[in-house]
């Protein structure tokens, strides 16, 4: 996103292995053709490998500690990542335009993102309740201080959720009391909106009554851990309150997100 | 009839007043005797139509599941270390948790078959394997069946840390919620899964209470006394292992309950398996839905079952033990 991609000297371990593989593949002809280092992922990193390659800063989560200590006690410095709302994505963006010396390309794409929120309509004047659903399990949700919060009010909703908790674990009869307008699932390939529909012990739920069960298109297009959140909140938007729009209509919104962010709709 | 026999008659009887209050217990919704009885007496309408689906499609199959989880890991426990004669053993001791758990690892993250079912096959892969590595010469010590069952777990473990080192963020989470074990998913399609193996190995464990005591002597005294001890030893752990499978593919790993519960309730009622098994089975069962009424009824998150187990069971099982003797004394 900020055009920086050549300072790359290595990437995490999911980057080849997982279903983002083909979009990342398509940014960069290294991590096409897998020829550029992978030392470690979020919760494991060869040292080794990390200073064979002389990096001037290693980005990872702030709750890898010890990595961290390893990483500067051979005096590699070290960014440490927590991304707990969209306040941290922004700052994170902001940071990184400083320490790339992307500084203006950092702030357009913080003010383009700031806009496309605010272009949202939220005059709503009954908010629609949303539950959203982790694909960790039909009772996996999240709570007021997370990023998907920030998705949900965003869009003009409000969450089914009012635990400050960041992850909470549920079940049916509280699903059942909370009574959700919306039910909203993470891109996962285990679950779908029909696995709602058809748990019977949901069937008085709004949500599922009225059929407003929706899963984000996909993990790269609505990551919430990045700028592209602004994906996850227009959908949300369209499927809770636009009961017309088209499929046509949110490709076209995706794509000039996405030629915005990385120059290709891909 | 003395304090003593009254005691032991009220906790057969004690899963019927259990499981009944366990039906008005919810953070969630407040549905009371009552609402109930107006239900069945007065008319169906008394009760919103999203009390019924709590009552009926959430709560009842919950508790029913947790029920039949608790009676399976307690007997299977009390069973394993009569066969065993060592009051360390738990049904996990064959390495069937950690092979459930990495059938469970490899479902949730490459989906090869649905969860239950690979959980349940790796469970008893793990115990197989345990028994099998563990035979010579068409015998089966006791030492060696422990040992391959610690070797067994170690490489179940180990490959479920592979399985957990390759998976993203989400699927880990899954998993490791999994190993903790939890009921909040609990249904009546799980129970009709799983309900066949765990009401076999019960009644197995059930029709073995009478031999378990002869096991419980030794090999050599078993054998002299007419028990063919390389059979029925084979045939136990093979219920159990069954049962416990079943039971850990829908409720995950719940740690130590089939270790605390059968010492638990060797301290009232003493060796004698005849009394020991029936009673693993209504008190486990009952305990273990009261533990999980707490967990459902303290607040509107759940934590898992594995959690309060501990956290509850532990101090209890420290306290009867600091008042009375473990009894162990075959």
């Amino acid at each position: 996103m900020l055009h920086a991609e050549t300072t790359l000297v290595g990437v995490s371990t999911n980057m080849y292995s997982s279903s983002l593989y083909p979009y990342y593949a398509a940014l960069d002809d290294r991590i096409k053709n897998k020829s550029i280092p992978v030392p470690g992922n979020w919760d494991f990193v060869n040292l080794e490998s990390v200073i064979a390659l002389q990096p001037d800063l290693v980005i990872v989560w702030s709750s890898q500690n010890e990595a961290i200590e390893a990483l500067e006690s051979h005096h590699i410095p070290v960014y440490a990542v927590m991304l707990n709302g969209v306040d941290d994505i922004y700052k994170e963006i902001t940071d990184f335009g400083i320490l790339l010396n992307k500084q203006e390309r950092a702030d357009t794409l913080i003010t383009f993102t700031k806009n496309q929120i605010a272009s949202i309509n939220k005059t709503a004047n009954n908010p629609l309740s949303v539950y959203f659903l982790w694909s960790s399990g039909m009772f996996e949700t999240a709570g007021l201080k997370s990023t998907v919060n920030n998705v949900i009010v965003s869009a003009g909703c409000i969450n089914a959720c009012q635990s400050e908790q960041e992850h909470i674990s549920i079940n049916a009869e509280t699903l059942i009391k909370w009574n959700p307008d919306v039910i909203l699932l993470w891109s996962s390939d285990s679950h779908d909106p029909t696995d709602v529909m058809n748990n019977s012990s949901l069937r008085m739920v709004k949500a599922v009554r009225s059929k407003k069960i929706f899963e984000l298109p996909s993990a790269f297009d609505c990551d919430l851990w990045t700028l592209k959140y602004q994906f996850a909140v227009a959908f949300l938007h369209e499927s809770a309150y636009n009961n017309s729009y088209s499929v046509e209509s949110l490709r076209s919104k995706r794509n000039s997100i996405m030629t915005f962010l990385y120059g290709k709709p891909f | 009839m003395n304090m003593r026999k009254m005691v032991v008659m009220s906790l057969y009887l004690i899963p019927i007043p259990v499981i009944i209050g366990s039906l008005f217990i919810g953070s969630a919704f407040h549905i009371s005797l009552a609402d109930l009885w107006q239900y069945y007496t007065v008319s169906h309408s008394t009760l919103s139509e999203s009390a019924q689906i709590v009552l009926f499609d959430i709560r009842i199959p919950r508790i029913l599941l947790v029920f039949l989880v608790g009676a399976v890991l307690s007997s299977s426990g009390g069973a394993m270390q009569a066969v065993f004669r060592n009051p360390l053993v738990d049904p996990f001791i064959l390495g069937l948790s950690s092979g459930a758990a990495f059938g469970a690892a490899l479902s949730v993250s490459f989906h090869l078959l649905p969860l239950i079912p690979s959980a349940f096959i790796f469970g008893i892969l793990a115990a197989g394997t345990s028994y099998f590595a563990a035979m010579q010469n068409k015998e089966v010590s006791t030492v060696s069946l422990i040992l391959s069952g610690v070797v067994v777990n170690g490489i179940f473990t180990a490959l479920l840390t592979i399985v957990q080192f390759i998976s993203d963020p989400f699927k880990l989470q899954s998993i490791v919620q999994w190993t903790m074990g939890n009921f909040h998913t609990a249904s009546w399609e799980k129970i009709q899964i799983s309900v066949l193996p765990m009401a076999a190995g019960l009644i197995v464990l059930l029709m073995y209470r009478w031999r378990l005591n002869v096991l419980a002597l030794g090999d050599d005294e078993a054998q002299s006394s007419g028990v063919h001890v390389l059979r029925d030893k084979l045939i136990l752990l093979l219920v159990i292992s069954i049962a416990c499978s079943a039971a850990v593919a829908v409720a995950g790993i719940i740690g130590f309950y089939g270790l605390i519960v059968p010492h638990i309730v060797r301290m009232i009622v003493g060796v004698d398996n005849k009394k020991l098994i029936p009673l693993c089975i209504t008190l486990g069962g009952s305990f273990l839905v009261i533990i999980d009424d707490i967990s459902r009824s303290l607040m509107s998150f759940e934590l898992p079952i594995g959690i309060f187990t501990m956290l509850i069971g532990a101090p209890i099982f420290l306290f009867l033990m600091k008042k009375n003797h473990i009894g162990w004394n075959y």
